[in-house]
C-alpha cells in the first residue's frame, strides 16, 4: 500500500486538554477520557483480588477507587495544570502514558496491513513558546509504547489553536483557545505566529472557583470541594452578561426570571432564587477577571489568575480577554492584521467559550462570541467573531486533517517544530 | 307471669295449625345459618313461609320492653328477604302501642301476634311479603352463580394468556434493545475504525494535487476534511521554506 494511502487509513488524532484527553482514529468525532488517573502506591489486598496490576489507573475504572471524597481530594491527580505537564513530574507523566496508551490500545486493528498509527498530538501552544520538553516527553512516550504494543509508526505535535484553525478551514485568523486551566491567543497566517502567541493562565478553572465561592456563600461548604459537581454547576447556571453592572441590576430585580430551573443530582438540589444575579458573575469573569467585583472574592481566599510573560513583559491574570486579544494582535504585521480580523476573524474556541443564552434572559445575557466582539468593540476594533462550530473537538479534528496531509517523508525538525518523529 | 317461651310457642303453634298451615323445622329453611337461631317456629302455607320469632323476657319498664323489641325487629328484619312473613310472638301485656314501634313494624313489613295466657292469638299487625328472596327459586341462583363462575373461570384463563403475552413481549422488547445496544456499538466502531474503504489506493504522487483534490472533494470523508484548504497548505510541508 502507498504510505500516503496508509497514512490517510491509520491516521489517529490525540487532544491532551486539562481537563479531557481526545482520541481515536479518522471519523467525525473522537473518544473521549478524562484526563486524571490514580497512582497505587500500595496495592491493598481488594486491588489484588479484582486484578488490578497496573500502578496507575486511568479511565473510567478511576471512580471505582474513590471512595470519601478526602481519598478523592488525596489521591486524584489531573496530570496538566494550564495545559502543561512540569518536566520533573513524574507522576503526571506516568498518567500521561497511562492515558496515551489506554487510548491507543482501545483502536488496536487486527488488520494484517496495519503497522502502527500516525500520531497527531494537540498540546497547549505554550508548550512551543516555553515548554519545549513536552515535545521530548511526548515523543519518548509514543515511541516506548510503540515498542511495547507496535501501534505508533510516526507521531507529530500540533499546537493546539493551529489545529482549530485547520479543522475550521481558516488559514489567517486568530484562534482563542480557552481551556480548563489556560487561554492561548494564537494568530495563524499558515503558521502559528510565534511570536504573537500569548497565553494567560485562567480558564474555565477560575469560573470553577467563583462557582465554589458562590457555593461557599449560599451554604454549600461541602459540594465547592468537589471539582466535578462544581464544574456541572457551573455549567448549569453560568451566563455571561452583556455589561455586568446592568445585567446584575436588572437580575436583582428581576430575579424569578434569572433563577433558572434547580441544579439537581441525587442528593443534592441547588437553588439560587433571589441569588440569581450571581450567576453573571462565572460567566464575567473568563472575560474580565479585574472588575472590582472580584476584588472582596480574591480577599476571601480565591485564587488570582498566576501572571504570566509575553515578550520580556509581565501579562497580569487578570487582564480582560479584548486586551490580550488585542496586545498579541499587535505584534502581527500590519499588513496581515485585517485579513485576520475582518476575513479570517476571531475563533473562539474550548469548553469554556460555551455558553448558552437561556430564553428569557437575551437582553442581558449574551454568548462567548457576542461578548469578545463588543469588548473589542469598545476599543474601537470591529472584528468577526465567532465561535467554533464543535467547540469540544475542533482540536482533535484539526489533528486528524494535519496527520493525514503531512507528507510521510517530512522528518521531524526541531527548528520549524513539525514533521513527523519516526524511530523505526 | 305464666306466658313463658314454650307455653306461648305451643299457642302460637295451635293458632296456625287450626289454621291448616304445615309446621316446618326451621332447618328446612334455606336461609343464611346466621339468621336460623332467630326463628322460633316456621310454618307453610302453599308456597308461602311463615316465620315466627317469640319475645317472652321479662321486662321491669315499659322503656325496657320499647327498647327490647326495637332491637329485636332490627336483629330479624333480615330474614323478611328470605321468607314470605315474619311474625313476632308477644304476650299481651307487651302488645301496647306504646312497646310496639308502629314506624319500624310498618317498614319492616313484620307482623305482631298477641298472644293471651288464655290460649288465644291476635293477629294484631299483619306481616307483609316483600316478595324478596324465593327459597324454591334457588335451583336458578345456582345455575346463575354456576354461570358466574364459568365466566370468572373464562375471565381468568384469558387473564394468564394476557399475562403470558406481556411477558413475551417484555423478553422480545429487552432483547431488541440488547441488540440495538450492539448495533449502536458496532456503528460507532465502525466510523471510527473503518473509513479506510473510502480511501482510493492510488499510486503514490509526489504532492500531486490530483491526490490532494482527492482528499479535498472525497465525500466520504469526515465533513472536516472535505474542501478543507489546509490539506492542500499541509501537504506542500517539508518542500518548502515557510
Amino acid at each position: 500500500m502507498d504510505i500516503e494511502a496508509y497514512k490517510r487509513k491509520y491516521a489517529f488524532g490525540e487532544d491532551y486538554g486539562t481537563s479531557y484527553y481526545k482520541f481515536g482514529p479518522i471519523a467525525e468525532k473522537p473518544d473521549i477520557m478524562e484526563n486524571r488517573g490514580i497512582i497505587l502506591e500500595e496495592k491493598s489486598v481488594i486491588y489484588r483480588i479484582y486484578g488490578i496490576e497496573e500502578d496507575v489507573v486511568v479511565g473510567p475504572e478511576v471512580r471505582h477507587f474513590l471512595g470519601s471524597r478526602d481519598e478523592m481530594i488525596r489521591n486524584l491527580i489531573y496530570p496538566m495544570k494550564d495545559g502543561v505537564v512540569k518536566k520533573d513530574n513524574e507522576n503526571a507523566w506516568k498518567i500521561i502514558y497511562a492515558i496515551t496508551k489506554r487510548g491507543l490500545e482501545k483502536y488496536r486493528l487486527r488488520d494484517s496491513k496495519f503497522d502502527g498509527f500516525y500520531v497527531a498530538a494537540a498540546i497547549s501552544s505554550l508548550a512551543l513558546v516555553r515548554e519545549r520538553h513536552m515535545y521530548e516527553r511526548l515523543f519518548e512516550i509514543h515511541k516506548r509504547i510503540d515498542e511495547e504494543t507496535g501501534l505508533v509508526k510516526a507521531v507529530t505535535i500540533v499546537p493546539q489553536p493551529l489545529a482549530v484553525a485547520i479543522a475550521e478551514k481558516r488559514i489567517s485568523c486568530v484562534v482563542v483557545e480557552s481551556g480548563h486551566g489556560n487561554t492561548q491567543i494564537c494568530p495563524i497566517s499558515r503558521y502559528p505566529i510565534q511570536e504573537a502567541i500569548l497565553a494567560i493562565n485562567r480558564g474555565g478553572a477560575e469560573a470553577d472557583a467563583i462557582t465554589a465561592e458562590i457555593l461557599k456563600d449560599l451554604g454549600y461548604g461541602d459540594v465547592a470541594r468537589e471539582e466535578k459537581v462544581v464544574r456541572e454547576i457551573k455549567e448549569h447556571f453560568g451566563l455571561i452578561p452583556r455589561d455586568l453592572e446592568k445585567s446584575i441590576e436588572v437580575a436583582k430585580r428581576d430575579w424569578e426570571r434569572f433563577r433558572g430551573k434547580p441544579f439537581k443530582k441525587y442528593l443534592l438540589e441547588i437553588d439560587l432564587g433571589k441569588n440569581a444575579w450571581m450567576r453573571f458573575l462565572i460567566g464575567e469573569i473568563i472575560f474580565n477577571p479585574s472588575h472590582e467585583i472580584f476584588e472582596s472574592y480574591y480577599k476571601k481566599g480565591m485564587p488570582r489568575p498566576a501572571p504570566s510573560e509575553f515578550k520580556g513583559d509581565v501579562i497580569e491574570g487578570t487582564i480582560s480577554l479584548a486586551d490580550a486579544i488585542i496586545k498579541s494582535i499587535r505584534e502581527v504585521s500590519l499588513e496581515i492584521q485585517g485579513l485576520m480580523l475582518e476575513e479570517g476573524g476571531i475563533i473562539l474556541s474550548g469548553g469554556n467559550f460555551s455558553w448558552k443564552v437561556p430564553p428569557r434572559t437575551e437582553d442581558v445575557a449574551v454568548d462567548a462570541a457576542t461578548k469578545v466582539k463588543e469588548e473589542l468593540l469598545k476599543h474601537n476594533i470591529p472584528a468577526k467573531v465567532e465561535l467554533v462550530q464543535d467547540p469540544q473537538y475542533s482540536v482533535w479534528k484539526g489533528c486528524i486533517v494535519y496527520a493525514v496531509a503531512v507528507p510521510d517523508d517530512y522528518e521531524w525538525n526541531w527548528n520549524r517544530m513539525e514533521g513527523w518523529y519516526k524511530w523505526r | 307471669m305464666t306466658l313463658n317461651k314454650a307455653k306461648i310457642l305451643s299457642i302460637v303453634k295451635d293458632f296456625f295449625a287450626k289454621k291448616g298451615l304445615r309446621p316446618l323445622l326451621v332447618e328446612e329453611l334455606v336461609i343464611p345459618k346466621d339468621l336460623k337461631p332467630l326463628i322460633d317456629a316456621a310454618f307453610q302455607d302453599g308456597k308461602n313461609i311463615i316465620v315466627i320469632h317469640v319475645i317472652a323476657d321479662f321486662f321491669y319498664s315499659y322503656v325496657e320492653a320499647r327498647n327490647t323489641l326495637e332491637k329485636t325487629l332490627m336483629k330479624i328484619a333480615p330474614i323478611t328477604a328470605f321468607v314470605e312473613k315474619v311474625y313476632i310472638a308477644v304476650p299481651e301485656l307487651y302488645a301496647s302501642e306504646s312497646i310496639l314501634n308502629a314506624r319500624i313494624l310498618r317498614e319492616s313489613g313484620i307482623g305482631v301476634l298477641k298472644v293471651y295466657e288464655e290460649g288465644e292469638v291476635e293477629e294484631l299487625i299483619p306481616a307483609v311479603s316483600k316478595g324478596g328472596f324465593q327459597p324454591l327459586n334457588m335451583q336458578a341462583i345456582n345455575e346463575f352463580l354456576e354461570r358466574i363462575k364459568s365466566e370468572i373461570g373464562k375471565l381468568y384463563s384469558q387473564q394468564t394468556s394476557i399475562l403470558e403475552n406481556i411477558n413475551n413481549l417484555t423478553a422480545k422488547i429487552k432483547d431488541l434493545e440488547r441488540r440495538i445496544v450492539l448495533l449502536e456499538e458496532k456503528v460507532a466502531s465502525l466510523s471510527r475504525t473503518t473509513v479506510q474503504p473510502i480511501l482510493k489506493e492510488t499510486p503514490p504522487q509526489s504532492i500531486d494535487l490530483e491526490s490532494s483534490r482527492d482528499l479535498l472533494e472525497d465525500a466520504s470523508l469526515p465533513s472536516f476534511m472535505r474542501n478543507n484548504p489546509w490539506i492542500n497548505e499541509l501537504r506542500k510541508r517539508g518542500r518548502e521554506r515557510p
